[in-house]
């Protein structure tokens, strides 16, 4: 009788599927942030366009250290 | 003596085994970067030729799982892995001459695995790291793909969906550039290893490695730049052809498309986990297609994986066990190889002469 070894099938699965939808939610994040910067600067609403700046940053640095812990993980041994 | 050159026509043609399929890869790495615009088709083609190079060189988890877990390295000699070697591409050049779908990764093991059934009987293949790290990853790892690259296209789109389309498409352009170079990277890294292993496992049976260790330097960086070689030259092809084969998809898409499939490959590749990248990289695009629109979705390729599924393992077995036998035909030592190569190479020559002057008379008669 063949026996699956689940538990590092199972941890690639969860690791592909939470790196691939977590940089894709924080890069979408990136790019609503930055387009309702323009958005709010053109309405004169100086506070929410910095709010969302901020929020355009925040995801930014979050997608490049999934990006940065991914490979990290993937070189270790 | 004789040995010895066994052991340089094996490497010589892992080598070339690794070539093609960096050359036959090429179209699934850069074209969802090429078909958004993300990257022109000479840039992408070049940055994917480097993170494959680069890939190479971040894990051998891969190449450890095909030297060790799928036959017994003390029972093979190299004459079995240049049988498997040339099982492989025997089955690479009929299904791409007859248009049948294929995985290069399926066929390198399958052959392998055919030629120590034959030289060494059942007791040397290790059935449960069969199932285990291949088989099973095999049918996962396109459906895992699938349904991460869905997941994410929507919630991207749940994101930007209301935002003007314009600066989405170039934020989402933007970084596919890193999308796309992840992706390249992680082919690099599961592909370029199996041709590592392959060598490994020759330099064991030759008694230049011992049985568990790591591939020495010389191997990974030649394999490394067979791949990244190949995958630059089959780009030319590529550039060619890009216009009329393009995968319809926006860059929201083409991002989700190739973070699911990198993160599918890489997780993989960490596990030593010998992917086909193609099934995966298919079943990423397919999945962010079939998110925004199922009818958007070339069904026939996912017909193709299933396809290939079936048919590779067991017809490059075959062909790797019979090409064993053959050149036990003319005894042990390098003479059986040596004929087995000259075969291959006349076969080929013909086969190529037929296809262009078919190609000729065809186009003689359309014009």
């Amino acid at each position: 009788m063949i026996e699956v070894a689940l538990a590092p099938l199972v941890a690639a699965m969860l690791g592909a599927l939470a790196g691939a939808i977590s940089v894709t939610i924080a890069f979408s994040l990136v790019i609503y942030g930055i387009a309702r910067v323009g958005d709010m600067r053109r309405m004169g609403r100086t506070g929410a366009a910095t709010a969302y700046g901020a929020l355009g940053v925040v995801a930014g640095l979050a997608a490049v250290g999934i990006v940065a812990v991914g490979l990290l993980v993937v070189t270790s041994k | 003596m004789g040995s010895d050159l066994i052991l340089v026509i094996v490497v010589g043609t892992a080598l070339a085994f690794d070539f093609t399929n960096g050359f036959h890869d090429t179209a699934n790495v850069v074209a969802t970067s090429v078909s958004t615009r993300a990257l022109s088709p000479r840039t992408a083609v070049a940055y994917a030729s480097i993170l494959n190079f680069v890939g190479a060189f971040i894990s051998l988890a891969v190449a450890a799982t095909i030297a060790s877990d799928f036959v017994d390295q003390g029972a093979i000699d190299e004459t079995v892995v240049f049988a498997g070697l040339i099982g492989a591409i025997i089955w690479n050049l009929l299904t791409w001459y007859f248009g049948l779908p294929s995985s290069s990764s399926h066929a390198l093991i399958g052959g392998v695995v055919g030629a120590t059934l034959v030289a060494a009987g059942t007791g040397a293949v290790n059935g449960t790291g069969l199932v285990d790290k291949l088989i099973v990853p095999a049918l996962v790892a396109p459906v895992l793909a699938f349904a991460v690259a869905a997941m994410a296209i929507v919630a991207a789109y749940r994101i930007v969906g209301r935002l003007r389309p314009g600066p989405v498409s170039r934020g989402f352009r933007l970084g596919q550039v890193v999308s796309g170079g992840l992706l390249a990277l992680s082919h690099g890294t599961n592909d370029a290893q199996k041709t590592m292993g392959v060598i490994a496992l020759a330099l064991v049976a030759h008694g230049d490695l011992a049985q568990g260790s790591d591939p020495p330097t010389w191997v990974i960086v030649s394999a490394a730049s067979a791949i990244s070689l190949g995958t630059y030259t089959g780009g030319w092809r590529i550039i060619r052809t890009m216009g009329s084969r393009i995968i319809k998809m926006d860059p929201a898409q083409g991002f989700a498309a190739q973070s699911a499939g990198a993160a599918a490959i890489l997780a993989a590749s960490h596990f030593g986990y010998p992917l086909s990248t193609t099934h995966t990289i298919s079943g990423a695009v397919m999945g962010a297609g079939a998110a925004k629109r199922l009818s958007a979705v070339r069904w026939g390729v996912a017909g193709n994986i299933v396809a290939a599924w079936v048919l590779t393992l067991p017809a490059s077995a075959a062909i790797g066990a019979a090409v064993y036998g053959v050149t036990q035909l003319f005894g042990s030592g390098v003479t059986g190889p040596l004929v087995v190569t000259a075969a291959l190479l006349v076969t080929v020559g013909i086969a190529l002469a037929r296809r262009l002057t078919q190609g000729r008379a065809i186009t003689a008669a359309e014009g």
